[in-house]
């Protein structure tokens, strides 16, 4: 009969040996992503991310932005390149320094998420395990999503133009981006709408089909806004055509040349 | 002087500027009801953001030459309308639809251009062609 000592002696072995080796055993790959969202899309989102109205609406109830009132009067002190505001550059004999537009987009100043959405570029989801990186063609610029993981504390956040994102899918659809972790120096839209770095922002993409994808953008700005408001959801299409085939990368110089070839003629008074 | 030898106003014609031309600047400056039709000799395009532009003489019956400098989409929005850097080339004569400047300048916004062999090249298509040239779908039939 065999010492019980021995057996546990046995036991103990066999677990050393092979314990180091389950230590170095290769991860197990991890399952795909419950949502595909591959494809180029674009670029039908918006310029004016109210709940309701259209870009000349903003700034009336219509619009059904819940306002403070320092936002409502910074939005209809600036001076957009469309919407009720617009006046882009009509002096006469402007240069673009002198121009009235004060678009931060006409100095190339990044425009961050969510305004990015506006802009007539195609954007792209690249799905890993751990992180969904957004590519944008406008730029180029692009963002990570961290997928399953909590923002960092408070006092850790940098003040940045896209924030820090973390993500989650919902049921079989659904990819829900939530950040924060803003600067201030952003537009949300094309009409001008201001934001705080309070600002929460939730983007939501669902895929419909394999040839849509609603977007839907929830902000949530104490700074600025009495309540949340959600914009959407605005259906996009998936482009057949080559994601990256042109970037949009915006100069400072290539906007002066335009505004004087182009702009300047067509707004100014006419040639005697 | 209006070069009226090559140039015509389809005044039925009822178009809207599209959105990305409001999106980066005032479209009111443009004619956007009106196609006027102007056949010239390009003698610079210009591929670019934040606009590509292509600039053309149009020489009328009585020789005068006007120098026209037409905005087009940017190379991300003309890429999936079949375009290239290489579609236009200077010294060409070509026709070119656009949408003038409302205040006579010799400004405006392309809609297309006839090219040498008949065909048309968009710079801002009609809905349902857009929709077939970036996402592939027939138009109803």
């Amino acid at each position: 009969m065999v010492h019980i000592k021995w057996v546990v002696a046995a036991i103990a072995t066999a677990a050393a040996l092979t314990l180091p080796l389950l230590a170095q055993a290769p991860a197990q790959p991890k399952a795909a992503a419950p949502v595909d969202l591959s494809g180029s899309w674009g670029y039908a989102v918006g310029n004016s991310f109210s709940p309701k109205g259209t870009a000349q609406d903003a700034g009336t109830p219509a619009d059904g932005v819940p306002y403070q009132p320092w936002a409502l009067a910074m939005m209809k002190s600036r001076k957009t390149m469309t919407g009720p505001n617009a006046t882009f550059n009509t002096r006469t004999g402007a240069t673009l320094e002198t121009s009235d537009t004060t678009d931060p987009l006409e100095q190339c100043t990044p425009n961050g998420i969510p305004r990015i959405l506006t802009w007539p570029a195609k954007f792209k989801f690249l799905q890993t395990p751990d992180v969904v990186y957004i590519l944008y063609e406008y730029g180029p610029y692009w963002r990570p999503v961290w997928m399953n993981r909590q923002h960092p504390p408070a006092d850790e956040l940098d003040s940045t133009f896209f924030g820090h994102a973390i993500g989650h899918y919902e049921g079989s659809d659904t990819l829900v981006v939530d950040s924060v972790g803003f600067n201030d120096k952003t537009w949300l839209d094309d009409v001008g709408r201001p934001h705080t770095d309070k600002l929460h922002l939730i983007e939501r993409y669902r895929r419909v089909d394999q040839g849509h994808l609603e977007v839907s953008l929830t902000v949530d700005d104490p700074g600025a806004y009495t309540s949340t408001f959600t914009f959407g959801p605005r259906t996009v299409l998936a482009r057949t055509t080559d994601f990256g085939a042109a970037l949009w990368t915006c100069t400072i110089e290539n906007n002066k040349e335009f505004f004087k070839d182009i702009a300047a003629p067509t707004l100014t008074a006419p040639p005697k | 002087m209006r070069t009226k030898t090559f140039v015509f106003m389809a005044a039925a014609v009822s178009l809207l500027v599209p959105s990305v031309v409001s999106a980066h600047h005032g479209a009111a400056g443009y004619d956007s009801k009106n196609i006027m039709v102007l056949k010239g000799t390009i003698t610079e395009w210009i591929w670019r953001n934040p606009h590509s532009e292509v600039h053309f003489d149009v020489t009328d019956g009585k020789g005068e030459v006007r120098h026209w400098s037409v905005e087009a989409p940017p190379p991300t929005m003309l890429t999936e309308r079949g375009w290239t850097k290489a579609s236009l080339k200077v010294g060409e004569t070509l026709t070119f639809q656009i949408n003038a400047a409302m205040n006579g300048s010799p400004v405006g916004i392309l809609r297309k251009v006839v090219l040498a062999n008949g065909q048309d090249l968009w710079a801002y298509p009609p809905a349902d062609l857009l929709l077939e040239l970036t996402t592939g779908a027939k138009p109803n039939p």
